[in-house]
């Protein structure tokens, strides 16, 4: 009885005991941590004094919607809009695709967007919470996050933005509109395909399969492309809001303390901060 | 006999728990460090990642056990890297519909060393609030994370129902135990709260 109660108290211990690799990691974790530390505090050195990731304020939080998908999509779909009164024309939007073109690998479609986009002539047109009708006995509409068409006198193109919060989007949810994207394009005789944007508070909400024609875009990532358009827009009419709005992204989405920029996740600062970093 | 507890977490979990933003850089590319370091680190990130699903199906079982007879979860797939699980919560019996969501999530960065259940009632901040002060009223316990942001940014704005401590002396059967007990104290006052939300009954006091 005692040779297995000594044996099983040995087992335990083993269980107990730090894998090789963790107590050599443990020995020289100091090191690393200082390291960190002088990255961190390097990157937080760049981020300018008035800068929209270090205001205290934003948008959403003060009304207890931080994380109110709805509200974001109406949000985005704003500043993506041209033709809305922030006075930033066609530049979000051309910032948040150049910033898909260099994320995605798959980005390919979005430089024809981008041609047709800074055609002169092209008209666009916005939709936040675009509703499809649904021939289906489960549901009567869908929506779709934004849809934005770009339509000029030799060519059309399609955008469509599935923005993600909170969940994972449904496998089924994205190929309906993808389905409804390719319909689009079918009636479309100048149209070219579709670009399919999946918005996302973090990598894992990321999609996985390779074959999937949805680009992947981080809020994070989002939050540097607007930031882009606020650095470059000195004067326009909606610099402020855009700045609240970035700021709602930062510390409300991805609850990042602007007060403590040096406690903030590296890669975060270093996403935010582009090539500037 | 001496009972031999296993332990609930292993200390690569807790290393990695208390140490996750800068491991997670290390593992991203995101800080340049000696090679040899570097594939320590996420040796040891890989085995705490793994560690944690474990950690989560044995959670995510506790908690089926202790919320038998009173509602139903429907959980989804426990993800490695995300120490997190998520799920439905439903009627036992019945149409099946939806009465609120429900997680379990194992701390890390400035939470690490606890454990922490929530959900998320339907109706909206109001009906989180309702749900929160009537369970409080009736000696249980839980609070709003729009309450204490500081403590819980980034995170949604859910009611927390569970924060249980998880140390290197916590016991895999104590966790159950505790775990299954708070559920279905847990789940009793519950129950009746998210149906009224659900079919938008509630009664003001």
């Amino acid at each position: 009885m005692s040779v297995m109660s000594d044996f099983k108290s040995d087992l335990l211990k083993m269980l107990q005991r730090p894998t090789f690799e963790l107590s050599l990691l443990e020995k020289q974790w100091s090191t690393i941590e200082a390291q960190f530390k002088r990255e961190q505090i390097r990157l937080a050195r760049k981020v300018p004094i008035n800068d929209p990731i270090r205001s205290g304020v934003d948008l959403f939080g003060p009304l207890d919607r931080g994380l109110d998908e709805i509200l974001h999509t109406r949000a985005i779909g704003y500043l993506l809009n041209p033709n809305a009164q922030h006075g930033l024309k066609k530049k979000a939007l051309t910032a948040v695709i150049d910033k898909v073109k260099d994320v995605s690998p798959r980005g390919v479609g979005a430089t024809q967007f981008l041609a047709i986009l800074h055609q002169e002539r092209t008209t666009i047109s916005v939709t936040p919470e675009y509703r499809w009708r649904v021939e289906d006995f489960k549901r009567t509409a869908a929506r779709c996050d934004i849809r934005i068409e770009l339509s000029s006198p030799a060519s059309t193109a399609l955008l469509i933005i599935e923005n993600k919060i909170r969940s994972t989007g449904t496998n089924e949810q994205l190929k309906w509109y993808e389905r409804k994207a390719n319909e689009w394009r079918k009636e479309n005789e100048r149209g070219i395909d579709p670009l399919l944007i999946y918005l996302t508070r973090t990598d894992l909400q990321k999609i996985k399969a390779s074959d999937s024609k949805w680009l992947d875009l981080t809020y994070i990532e989002l939050a540097a492309a607007l930031r882009k358009v606020w650095l470059e827009e000195k004067d326009g009419a909606g610099r402020e809001w855009l700045s609240l709005y970035i700021s709602s992204i930062t510390g409300r989405v991805l609850g990042i303390n602007g007060r403590e920029l040096t406690k903030a996740p590296i890669n975060f600062i270093e996403t935010y901060l582009g090539e500037g970093a | 006999m001496t009972r031999h507890h296993l332990p609930a977490i292993s200390r690569e979990l807790k290393f990695y728990a208390e140490h996750s933003d800068q491991m997670d850089a290390i593992w991203d590319g995101d800080i340049k460090i000696d090679e040899s370091l570097a594939m320590l680190s996420d040796e040891v990130s890989r085995k705490a990642e793994k560690d944690a699903v474990v950690l989560l199906e044995k959670i995510k079982l506790a908690v089926d056990l202790g919320s038998k007879g009173l509602l139903r979860i429907k959980w989804g797939r426990v993800k490695e890297g995300k120490w997190e699980i998520t799920g439905t919560l439903h009627m036992p019996k019945g149409p099946g519909k939806r009465l609120a969501w429900i997680g379990m999530v194992i701390g890390h960065g400035p939470r690490a060393g606890q454990i922490f259940g929530w959900v998320y009632p339907k109706g909206g901040l109001d009906g989180r609030r309702y749900f929160a002060r009537k369970c409080n009223l009736k000696k249980f316990g839980v609070h709003l994370v729009s309450d204490y942001t500081d403590k819980y940014t980034g995170w949604d704005d859910c009611v927390i129902w569970l924060k249980a401590g998880l140390t290197l002396k916590t016991s895999r059967d104590e966790l159950d135990d505790e775990i299954k007990e708070r559920t279905t104290r847990f789940f009793k006052i519950a129950k009746p709260l998210m149906s009224a939300l659900h079919n938008g009954r509630v009664d003001e006091d």
